[in-house]
């Protein structure tokens, strides 16, 4: 199953955490990194954080907003939003395959 | 590791980062960092991130040397590749020669002997005995 995330390879999971992250409103960086370990469980570092939001800006999955002092809120774009779906889609359709094969064995 | 050292580390960390991604990002992570708790693997995080920036295309390391320094690097890689040459030149023809070295009837030999692992050894009349050797090795019969 390929898809537009094919290209972050080894960062498709925090890319992921943190388009789902932003899809319920913007967030500066610490927020986002809280947000993720509420719903996930997962701590991130900063410096997973910042290496995966630079790529995403860069892609135009998320796009920046006016900073206030030190703190820069992201959002998330159209492009996100569609890439976000279409990653899901995928997960979904492993999760339910995954839960067909082992209710059978 | 504590964590008023992970927190100084990684602040430092940050500072290893490519300088354009520095402007564009450091002062909003050090404000996370400013919330957060350092620990390990906030700093290998850090680590990790600022070498995977360096070797991103877009925020390559950009290395510009000014003439003065282009001119030290030509003299520190002259040396390194220059002087061993020089050492190693002038001993080829000399090793070369005395690879074929044969005794004719010009050379002075007083006597000619083997040693023990085949080597012919040479004594010449006008110097001292057994000083001459052969890197040449027999054949064995």
């Amino acid at each position: 199953m390929h898809g537009k995330f094919d290209g972050l390879g080894r960062f498709a999971d925090p890319s992921l955490l943190i388009l789902t992250s932003l899809s319920d409103g913007p967030k500066h960086g610490y927020a986002i990194m809280t947000d993720i370990a509420a719903f996930s469980g997962v701590g991130m570092e900063p410096g997973t954080l910042y290496g995966a939001l630079s790529r995403l800006e860069r892609r135009g999955w998320i796009r920046p907003l006016a900073a206030g002092e030190r703190r820069r809120p992201y959002e998330i774009t159209a492009a996100g939003q569609e890439v976000l779906a279409e990653q899901l889609r995928s997960m979904q359709q492993i999760v339910r395959v995954g839960y067909q094969r082992t209710a059978t064995a | 590791m504590k964590p008023a050292l992970a927190d100084r580390l990684s602040r430092a960390v940050v500072g290893c980062y490519p300088r354009r991604w520095k402007q564009r990002y450091a002062a909003e992570l050090l404000d996370v960092l400013d919330q957060h708790h350092a620990g390990p693997r906030t700093v290998l995080s850090l680590v990790g991130g600022a070498l995977s920036t360096h070797l991103d295309p877009d925020y390559r390391m950009q290395i510009r040397l000014s003439r003065d320094g282009r001119r030290v690097v030509a003299i520190i890689a002259a040396t390194v590749v220059g002087l061993p040459t020089l050492v190693i030149l002038p001993m080829v023809p000399r090793a070369i020669r005395e690879s074929r070295w044969e005794p004719s009837s010009s050379d002075s030999v007083g006597a000619i002997a083997f040693s023990r692992d085949q080597r012919i050894m040479v004594s010449a009349t006008s110097g001292p005995p057994w000083e001459a050797t052969s890197t040449r090795r027999c054949r064995s019969a």
